[in-house]
Formats: structure tokens, C-alpha cells, sequence
């Protein structure tokens, strides 16, 4: 079925190859096979030569499927991962790019980047000669409309976040000023220093001035590029253009014909004529498609791993297992001291004594069995967690952390020392209570649910009684960023890309609204807080990347010193493709099968 | 005839009001807004989701929200969808006509099949064709739509005859001639249709039966009888007519689930229409379009009454509309 696809693919899109005055003919035959829309225009001159990966060939449509519909195609104020995976890589592409594999930065639009010693002062340069897919010039002027429509208040943009530095007088956020050189370069003023500044920058998927300089003006920006709008009409910069969006059945992408990136024999890039992204109900469905062939790429979820290893020898796909992935997973003890509306704690005085005590916290912790959690509830894919990064992070994981490995002995001297006891096999705290609280987490994740039924046996072994409280997902984060109202509390972090500390100052600061133990503080309550906010600063506050990594280092040591957050475990990642592809390079992270789409191609796409 | 639809109609808007308080009231009860979904990623500011929560009109209490949104709804402007920035009648429009074809192909399945089977089920009482139609009428009525369809989900899956879900090749679509195109969705088209289409024709074909087994009784088919019609004219033309009455009041009603009824079967079947989109917003906690379905819903449960009534008066003279 898959050779008549690509067969129609090739026959059915000849149509729109339109012919370019100048260019090269459209559709013409390269020694490589011939793409299908053709490619339009000149080769930008400052076309940006991917190294690595295999030479491909052109043609062929890439199909994957995906749990929920794309919300928007504006990548910029697109904020669910459906549409991001969409949007960002694919559709947009931003100044600079993250090589998700090797997870290190690489010049993306932009061809060269620098800043003034003070880091005051960031100027970037877009390379010469690109144009949005409908031949009109990227410059300047689009990023300037782009990072104007981003720090709007008007436009809601979960990206304006990366660029807000303090507050003015009259309480409104201060915003880094934009220049523009020329044509292709521009230039940021910060207030304040900012080590990640040029990321920020990368995190702008700019869309062209020309197109949507008058619906913003007259205040319809939320409203443009739709998943309604005539997708012909939508210019971009990234391997494709939008052909078709049917909500809730299939996103249509085609080649974007004048896209700026060539492979390193010169053949201009993408090698996929179109991708069809199928939207599924869930991720059920998308493993039963992949199953049945329909699709070429599968995130796979740990309750389809096995059906699929069982028939890799005889299907025609491989699943590779990627390692450790980024999403941790966590417990943490409420140690929130601030009084409720109500001018009630949040959480009773007794238990703020437990959970406020490092070394009630360190027994619980050596007292979690996570091999045992690993192998009941994972399958034995997984590793324990000990530091705050996951291993998958190849830059800032550190080994060199306080390591809790299952012990009841240690768990019991850590609580007697102090002052805990135990009588008739219930522990009882200095002032003579039992220990006894609650854990939730989400209903409707089974793993959550069966990790704390291990978590629960494990310290009922040191005589604490603790309570599983399942309650919907909506309910947990409303407990977890607003009403407060639980004892511990279960739930995983995943990564930003790119995985950097200063991505985890919502975490990490007392004054973050994801501190989840004991967030939004006026002051650090406590020294070791104190002195996490310092690192972080420091981290965040020079470009040496040795002092850097030492900082954070530090931090990661005195995280799990603490126990604020008890890390448990790390799931494995594992992905699966057909065995057809070419350049499949599976990253952990998003969008984990396809960040580098433009390489990849269909190795029976058919011959020149 | 014009003062009983007047009559009707003006029962309509106290109805819509109590159903959409009613609706807005247990969205308000359901935890988090749709706001908080977002709060999963520790990197989303809490600044953005106040911004955010004001922008979308979350931040009010309840009949401060309502009142909004009545005020807006009462002119014509039922809002966009949070999540597409889409109006939510476009939004619905779009999927209106793949909701009408699927519960309009189950509607002729169900009628066509139920009307003649009923008939001849209940002029041949006990026969071999009786006990079929009884045991299929049985089992439409006592099979769950759920799991009826989920046994035709798998039928799909292993004997592949048929596409497990969805209403076209989604691959291939492009590559299609026109006449291709119809008979892809046709065949999309054929499990789902059985699945919502038995079930209703259970409960006709047994109101059939019944029906004419009744009438087949009275004397003025036993007058016809006797002036020597052939069994094919007294029950064709004097009794159906007379048995058929109380099904068209069930027609009506058919009429009112056709935006509705086909839930669940939608849901199954990965079917593109107005269920997937209504239960993606009440997950999502997207009101607008949680609320404008649900208006729409009861407008058309409302008229579907009223055909009902209507018809019954036009079949039957001796019930009055006026």
C-alpha cells in the first residue's frame, strides 16, 4: 500500500508545481529524484548547509498521527503541544535552532548572532537572501512586527514570558527594546542582563509583516491564521506549507518551495513532498494506526510497548529505546506556611512539623522503594531519579548528588534521631502523634496511581499511615497552584527545549509559582531556599559555562540533600519507526520523532 | 393550526434559559476552568494565566458569567471557541453536515427497514420471518450501543472488510476522482450507520408489529375483509394507514436526536461530526461551544416535537392542532 502511496503522491501533486521565472525548472529531475512541488527561485545565497545525516531522495509523504486536533496555525500564540509540534519546526522556524539529538543551539534564520561585553546588547543577522514561502523577503521588519505582537498584553503568548524583566512603577511589565539595523539585522536593548537572552530569541517564530500587519492593527490578531483560513494563504519559513486542515480528521503539509536549507552535496531541502498528520482521538488510536500500517512514526506509550516488540521481527518497523526520558517524576510534602484567604494554613501545624523536617523528609525518601516502583509499575523500564535533571539531559544532569536508596534501617535512625518513635507499629511524632496524611495525584494516571499504591506499602513498613487521594487533573492543578489543599502530592515536570536550569526558575525560586512545596514565597523561609535562589542567579547571571555548571552543581546538591521534592523515577522513552525511512533520528526531546523533518526522507521514494 | 405553533414557540425561551443555566452551572461545578489545564507546565507564568483568565471572562462568578453570556447569546453572538479562536457556529457548521449524514443514513436505515418488517412481522404473526424480526428487534433493543459498536469496531479490525474509524481514506483522499470520493465514504459510512441505525429500528419495528397486529383485529378490516379485498390491499391501504399513526409522533421525535444520537456511535467510530467536537470542549472546558451545542441541541429537540405534533394532526384529523 505504501509504494501506491508515494506512487499517487508523486502523480497526484504535479498540478501545483507552478513555473518560477528564473528559477530553476519546476519539478525537474534531479540526480536524487524529482520533487514534487518543484522547487521556486534562487537558492537563497546565504542557504544553510545541514552536515550531517544521509543524502536522501525527493519524494514520498510522511504520515504520523497525533492525539488532538491543532488549535491555531499561529505559531505565536499557538500554547498546547499538539499545535506546537505542528507549528514550530515543521510550519515556522525560528533565528535559532536547537538540534534536539545533540541537544546543543544552531544557527537557524539568523546566520550569525553576538553581544556587547556589558550583555547588554544582542545583535543578530538573518542570512541573506530568504524569503517566506510566498517569495516575499524575511527581514528585519517581520521580527520587529513579531516581538511586538509577542509583548502586546493584548495578545496572550505564553512566550512573552521569556522576555518580561521586573516590573515598572505603575506595575506593568518592562520588556527589552527592539532596533532595527537594516534589512537584516536587528538588535535588542535589555535592562538587565540575561545569559539566555539569544534562546529567547529563539523561541520567536516570526511571521511576515506584510501579511498580517493590517489584521493586528486592527486588533484581530488572535484571529488570524486560523485552522479556517485558507491555508494557501498563510506564507512561511519552514520545510512546509500548509496545504489542508480538516479538524479532527487530517493537517495536509506540502514542501515549502522556496525553503532555505540544502543538504551537504547542495540538494535543496525538504526530500518529503507532503506529510499528513491524522488527527486521532487518543494515543490508543495513533498506536492502532501505526500498527496497521497507516502511519510511519509512533511515540510509543509504555501500554503499547509490548505488542509492538513482540512483532518487530516480522513488521516492518524498528522501536528504539532512547534512554531515560526528561519527564520526572516526583513527590512532594506540602510545606507551605502561608494562611489561606481565610486566614487559615494551609496546611494543620502538626503536619507543617513533619514535612518541614529535612530528616522526615530524607527517611520518607529512603524509605520509597523505586526499584520496586520500576518493576511493578513500569515493566522495569525505568531508573531511579535522584538529582532535580533527568539523565536525558546531556548538558546539566550531574551524578553527584545524595543518593536514597531503599532503607528502612537508615529510614528509622534519620526519625528516631529526630525524636520520632514507634509504638504498637505506628510512628509517632515527638509531640505523641501518629503520623498520618494523605498523597494525591491525577485519577486518571494509572502510573501516578500505581506508583503511590507502592509509595503507600512502603511507608506503612516505617508505622506511617498514608491516605492515596485520587482526584481529577483539573483539581490537582488547582491544588497545586492556587487552593493548596493537600498534604503530598504526586506529578511529573517535563523539559523545555532547550533543557537549561534557567527554564526551571519557576521551580527552583521561593518566589515561583512552581516551587511546588512551598511556592510564591515574599522571602526565602529558609537558608538552603535561600541559597538555591542565589545559585540560580549566578547560574543564570554570566556566560562562563564552567562556573555555570558549578553553580547549578551545587544546587543539585543541596536539592537532594533537602528532599523538597522527593524524585522517584524515570521512565524510558521509546519511539518506533518504519524501517523506510531515512535520517530517522529520534530525540527525547519534542517533537521526538520528527525535530529534524526537512533530513528525513523515504528511501523507496521512487528512483530518478 | 398558527396560534398552537405560536403557543409552542413561546415555551421555547423560558426552556432555553433554565437548560443553559443548568448547563452553565455544572461547567461552573466541574474542577479548574480551561485555563487550568495549562498550569501543567511549571514554566507558564502565573501572570500569563491571570492575563489569560481575564482575557477569555473566567475570572467573574458564575452569574456575573452567565449574565455575560446570555446577554450576548440574546444577540445572535454566542462567542468564539477559547482554544480555535473560531465563532462557535462555524466551528459547529462544519461539522454539521458529517453529524447529518451519519444520523440521516441511520434515520432511512432505521425507517426503511422497520416500517415493511413491522408490517409483514405483524400480518404473519408467528412465523419463521416473525421470530427473526422479533429476535433482531431484541437484540437492537437490548444490545448497548457502546459495546455494539465497539464488536463492530473489532469486526473492522480483523476482518478488515471495512475502515476501523473515520469517514474517508485520509492518506489517499487526494488521489481520488469525485465518484472514488463517494464511494470511500460510503464505505466509511456503512458500520457506524448499523450500529446507530438497529438500534432505533428495534424499537420501531416492534411499535410496527404491535400496530398492526392491533389493527389487523379491529372490524373495519374485518369489513374489508369481507367485501372480498385481496390481504395485500387490507393491509396495505386500509390498515397501515391506520397503524402507522402513532409512529409518526416517533418520526418527530427520531428528527430531534439527529444532531444528538449520534454520540456515542461518533465517538466510537473516530466519526468527524459535532460529538467529537462537543466532548473535546467539555473535557476542554471551551464554554462557548459546550453552551452554543447544547442550545442548539434543545432548539432541535424542540422543533422535533413540534414536526411530531404537527404530522400526527396532518395523518389524523381527528386530532386537532388548532
Amino acid at each position: 500500500m505504501r509504494r501506491l502511496l508515494i506512487f499517487l503522491a508523486l502523480a497526484g501533486c504535479s498540478s501545483s508545481g507552478g513555473d518560477a521565472p528564473g528559477g530553476p525548472k519546476a519539478g525537474a529531475a534531479t540526480k536524487i529524484g524529482t520533487p514534487r512541488p518543484g522547487f521556486v527561485g534562487e537558492l537563497p545565497k546565504g542557504a544553510m548547509k545541514v552536515e550531517d545525516g544521509e543524502i536522501g531522495r525527493y519524494g514520498g509523504t510522511l504520515v504520523l498521527a497525533q492525539p488532538g486536533d491543532p488549535k491555531t496555525l499561529n505559531p505565536i500564540t499557538a500554547n498546547d503541544s499538539a499545535t506546537n509540534d505542528l507549528l514550530h519546526g515543521p510550519v515556522f522556524t525560528s533565528c535559532i535552532e536547537f538540534h534536539r539529538a545533540n541537544q546543543v543551539e544552531e544557527k537557524g534564520l539568523c546566520e550569525a548572532w553576538e553581544k556587547t561585553p556589558d550583555g547588554l546588547t544582542y545583535t543578530f543577522t538573518l542570512r541573506e537572501g530568504l524569503t517566506w514561502s510566498d517569495g516575499q523577503p524575511i527581514t528585519a521588519d517581520d521580527f520587529e512586527f513579531s516581538y511586538q505582537v509577542i509583548i502586546d498584553p493584548a495578545i496572550q503568548t505564553a512566550t512573552a514570558d521569556l522576555f518580561r524583566q521586573g516590573v515598572d512603577e505603575a506595575g506593568k511589565a518592562r520588556f527589552p527594546t527592539f532596533e532595527k539595523v537594516d534589512a537584516r539585522t536587528f538588535r535588542f536593548k535589555l535592562l538587565q542582563r540575561d545569559v539566555l537572552f539569544h534562546y529567547a530569541v529563539g523561541s520567536i517564530y516570526a511571521v511576515p509583516k506584510h501579511k498580517w500587519e493590517a489584521a493586528y492593527k486592527a486588533g484581530d490578531f488572535g484571529q488570524a491564521m486560523r485552522i479556517n483560513t485558507p491555508p494557501g494563504d498563510i506564507p512561511t519559513s519552514g520545510p512546509f506549507v500548509v496545504k489542508e486542515v480538516r479538524s479532527d480528521e487530517r493537517v495536509v503539509l506540502e514542501r515549502n518551495p522556496r525553503f532555505w536549507k540544502v543538504d551537504r552535496e547542495g540538494n535543496r531541502l525538504p526530500y518529503l513532498d507532503r506529510m499528513i498528520i491524522l488527527v486521532v482521538p487518543d494515543f490508543n488510536a495513533a498506536f492502532l494506526k501505526f500498527r496497521e500500517g497507516e502511519t510511519d512514526l509512533l511515540e510509543v506509550r509504555p501500554e503499547h510497548f509490548d505488542p509492538l516488540r513482540r512483532k518487530e521481527a516480522t513488521g516492518d518497523y524498528v522501536v528504539s529505546d532512547l534512554g531515560p526520558s526528561f519527564n520526572t517524576n516526583w513527590l512532594i510534602l506540602n510545606q507551605d506556611r502561608r494562611l489561606s484567604s481565610e486566614g487559615k494554613p494551609y496546611v494543620e501545624p502538626m503536619k507543617q512539623k513533619w514535612f518541614q523536617n529535612k530528616n522526615f523528609r530524607k527517611a520518607i525518601s529512603h524509605a520509597i522503594d523505586r526499584d520496586g516502583i520500576i518493576r511493578t509499575v513500569m515493566a522495569g523500564r525505568g531508573q531511579p531519579l535522584w538529582a532535580f535533571t533527568s539523565p536525558a539531559n546531556k548538558l546539566w544532569y550531574s551524578d553527584d548528588v545524595e543518593k536514597y536508596p531503599y532503607d528502612l534501617d537508615r529510614a528509622r535512625a534519620l526519625l528516631t534521631e529526630a525524636g520520632y518513635s514507634v509504638k504498637d507499629g505506628k510512628l509517632m511524632d515527638p509531640d505523641g502523634n501518629h503520623v498520618e496524611f494523605s498523597m494525591t495525584t491525577n485519577a486518571e494516571n494509572s502510573t501516578r496511581i500505581g506508583m503511590l499504591n507502592v509509595i503507600k506499602d512502603d511507608l506503612a513498613r516505617l508505622g506511617v499511615t498514608a491516605h492515596i487521594r485520587p482526584v481529577p487533573f483539573n483539581d490537582l492543578l488547582t491544588s497545586l497552584r492556587s487552593t493548596r489543599d493537600f498534604d503530598a502530592l504526586l506529578l511529573g515536570w517535563g523539559a523545555a527545549v532547550p533543557p537549561d536550569p534557567t527554564q526551571s526558575k519557576n521551580v527552583i525560586l521561593s518566589s515561583g509559582a512552581s516551587h511546588a512545596w512551598a511556592p510564591m514565597q515574599e522571602a526565602p523561609a529558609t537558608e538552603w531556599e535561600k541559597r538555591m535562589d542565589a545559585l540560580l542567579y549566578e547560574n543564570a547571571g554570566t556566560d562562563d559555562m564552567a562556573q555555570r555548571k558549578k553553580a547549578w552543581d551545587e544546587l543539585l546538591k543541596i536539592f537532594s540533600d533537602e528532599q523538597p521534592q522527593i524524585q522517584l523515577v524515570v521512565q524510558n522513552f521509546f519511539v518506533a519507526g518504519r524501517k523506510n525511512i531515512g535520517n530517522f533520528r529520534p530525540a527525547l526531546l519534542r517533537p521526538t520523532t520528527h525535530w529534524n523533518i526537512e533530513q528525513m526522507f523515504k528511501k523507496d521514494a521512487k528512483a530518478p | 393550526m398558527g396560534v398552537f405553533i405560536a403557543r409552542r414557540l413561546l415555551a421555547v425561551p423560558p426552556l432555553l434559559l433554565a437548560v443553559s443555566f443548568i448547563t452553565f452551572l455544572l461547567l461552573d461545578a466541574a474542577p479548574g476552568d480551561y485555563v487550568t489545564r495549562l498550569a501543567e507546565d511549571p514554566h507558564i507564568s502565573a501572570e500569563t494565566l491571570a492575563e489569560l483568565r481575564h482575557r477569555y471572562g473566567l475570572d467573574g462568578s458564575l452569574v456575573e458569567r452567565y449574565g455575560r453570556w446570555l446577554l450576548n447569546a440574546v444577540q445572535g453572538d454566542f462567542g468564539y471557541s477559547f482554544s480555535k479562536e473560531i465563532g462557535v457556529f462555524t466551528l459547529i457548521g462544519e461539522r454539521l453536515g458529517n453529524t447529518l449524514l451519519l444520523s440521516g443514513s441511520a434515520l432511512l436505515l432505521a425507517w426503511g427497514m422497520a416500517l415493511p418488517l413491522g408490517v409483514v412481522a405483524g400480518v404473519r404473526q408467528g412465523s419463521v420471518l416473525d421470530k427473526v424480526v422479533s429476535f433482531i428487534s431484541f437484540f437492537g433493543l437490548s444490545i448497548p450501543r457502546v459495546f455494539f459498536a465497539l464488536l463492530m469496531v473489532m469486526f473492522a479490525a480483523t476482518t478488515k472488510w471495512f475502515p476501523v474509524g473515520g469517514m474517508r481514506d485520509l492518506v489517499e483522499w487526494d488521489t481520488f476522482t469525485p465518484w472514488q470520493k463517494v464511494v470511500d465514504v460510503a464505505h466509511h459510512l456503512v458500520l457506524p450507520t448499523i450500529v446507530l441505525g438497529t438500534t432505533q429500528m428495534a424499537a420501531y419495528m416492534r411499535q410496527m408489529r404491535a400496530e398492526m397486529v392491533e389493527t389487523l383485529g379491529k372490524d373495519f378490516v374485518r369489513t374489508a375483509r369481507a367485501k372480498g379485498l385481496s390481504t395485500r390491499q387490507v393491509v396495505w391501504k386500509h390498515a397501515f394507514g391506520n397503524a402507522v399513526n402513532p409512529l409518526i409522533t416517533l418520526f418527530g421525535y427520531s428528527l430531534a436526536a439527529l444532531l444528538t444520537g449520534s454520540f456515542l456511535v461518533e465517538v466510537v467510530f473516530a466519526w468527524p461530526g459535532l460529538a467529537r467536537l462537543t466532548v473535546d470542549a467539555v473535557f476542554s472546558q471551551d464554554e462557548p461551544v459546550v453552551m452554543a451545542s447544547v442550545v442548539m441541541a434543545t432548539v432541535m429537540l424542540v422543533v422535533g416535537n413540534l414536526i411530531a405534533d404537527i404530522l400526527l394532526g396532518a395523518v389524523d384529523p381527528r386530532i386537532g392542532v388548532g
